[in-house]
């Protein structure tokens, strides 16, 4: 039984799925941060530093704007998978969301997500790209760093329980650019 | 999917789930009989004023839905869908209870002195626009349609004016539990007094309007 959880995408006229892999104790990042900022084509997914990553939602606001912009024509970066992981920046520098949201060298928990396509067409590509232990992805919170994810998106102090830094992560996300 | 649960003047609400969340859709239209371009860009402008007002409450510690997404191509807002029930029914069941409306009072001094507190003018407070939260009890506020931001003393006296009216309206004897409002609200508040002083001039004001 495959660890990926998939989900379709709310978009109208749009019945593509996001699938989600974690990854913990991943041993190539380095490499496949090589290879992104060397826009390798064969990566077509989104790799991630999980440590900045609350819950699945989190991943679907992202990738519901991304596609949404894709469908509009209105993507800011390359394809709708770097936008992905600009969307999850609460600011619009572009630069600063793929250092912080996106995999770099020394990762080792990593959620690779993929927007479209099959589950098993990901499942396969994912187990020759990420060396790693894959994990359900109801272990992600175990890797969440709150620190990083308050620092990341400005998380008032006065805002202290998960659900309520949940509401202000997500908030911040959906506000990027409108504020 | 989405169930269209209210059609306004100026807005669609409906109920739907986004990514497994009860959530909301406010979608805005333009008023028809203005220019079409214009109208266009104020539309958008205040869908994004909304959300942004919205958020920044959040950011405040004061309980709104928490926005999802903003679609500016359809100037529509996915928010939480907030689970509970309104002050409105509430006191319409309740009323009897001097408990129970002391303490809904006390909240809801609590919330608009931290409103106003980040310079935040609702615009359209009524007892429809504030919710009880099932999970919690936590009043929270919805239908920032209509809100902007102002530090002036007047505008703040006039929204806690334009509750009082939907109170004595919509709600025979509240008189008690509005003065205890405005008792918490002028407690908690930075310039409470000076409001408090110039939503009594509002209201005497007020008949010459008519
Ligand atoms: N976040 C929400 N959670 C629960 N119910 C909501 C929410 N937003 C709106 N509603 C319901 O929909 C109605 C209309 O929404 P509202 O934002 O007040 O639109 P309008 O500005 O057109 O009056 C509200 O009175 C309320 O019953």
């Amino acid at each position: 039984m495959s660890l990926i959880q998939s989900q379709p995408l709310e978009l109208p006229e749009q019945t593509a799925a996001v699938h989600m892999a974690l990854y913990s104790s991943v041993i190539n990042a380095s490499d496949l941060f090589q290879r992104l900022v060397a826009r390798d084509t064969s990566l077509q997914m989104a790799l991630l530093n999980a440590e900045t990553i609350m819950d699945p939602f989190q991943i679907m606001v992202a990738a519901h704007r991304a596609a949404r912009a894709e469908q509009l024509g209105q993507l800011r970066t390359h394809n709708v998978h770097s936008e992905l992981v600009f969307d999850l920046s609460p600011n619009n520098n572009i630069r600063e969301a793929l250092t912080r949201f996106g995999i770099s060298s020394g990762s080792t928990h990593v959620l690779a997500v993929r927007v479209g396509g099959s589950q098993e067409q990901f499942a396969q590509e994912i187990a020759e790209i990420v060396e790693g232990r894959q994990e359900p992805i109801e272990q992600l919170s175990k890797y969440t760093n709150m620190e990083t994810v308050r620092k990341y998106y400005k998380v008032p102090a006065n805002l202290k329980s998960p659900e309520d830094v949940q509401h202000s992560v997500i908030g911040s996300m959906a506000l990027k650019g409108h504020s | 999917m989405a169930e269209l649960i209210q059609q306004g003047a100026e807005a669609k609400v409906f109920a739907l789930s986004f990514y497994g969340r009860d959530a909301i859709a406010k979608e805005r239209f333009p008023k028809t009989y203005r220019h079409p371009i214009l109208d266009k860009k104020l539309t958008a402008r205040r869908v994004v004023q909304e959300a942004r007002c919205l958020f920044r409450c959040q950011q405040a510690g004061i309980d709104t839905p928490t926005v999802y997404f903003i679609d500016t191509n359809l100037n529509t807002i996915y928010m939480e869908r907030i689970e509970g029930r309104t002050v409105k029914s509430f006191l319409i069941e309740h009323s009897g209870n001097p408990a129970l409306v002391d303490d809904l009072a006390h909240k809801i001094g609590k919330a608009l002195a931290a409103l106003h507190g980040i310079n935040i003018i609702h615009g359209d407070l009524t007892t429809s626009n504030l919710f009880i939260r099932d999970s919690n009890q936590s009043l929270v506020l919805i239908d920032f349609g209509l809100s902007y931001h102002s530090s002036l003393i007047e505008d703040k006296a006039v929204d806690l004016y334009v509750l009082e009216r939907a109170f004595l309206s919509t709600h025979p004897n509240s008189e008690v539990m509005f003065e205890k409002i405005v008792q918490v609200y002028t407690k908690k508040s930075r310039d409470g007094k000076q409001i408090f002083a110039k939503l009594e001039d509002v209201t005497v004001k007020e008949p010459c309007h008519k």
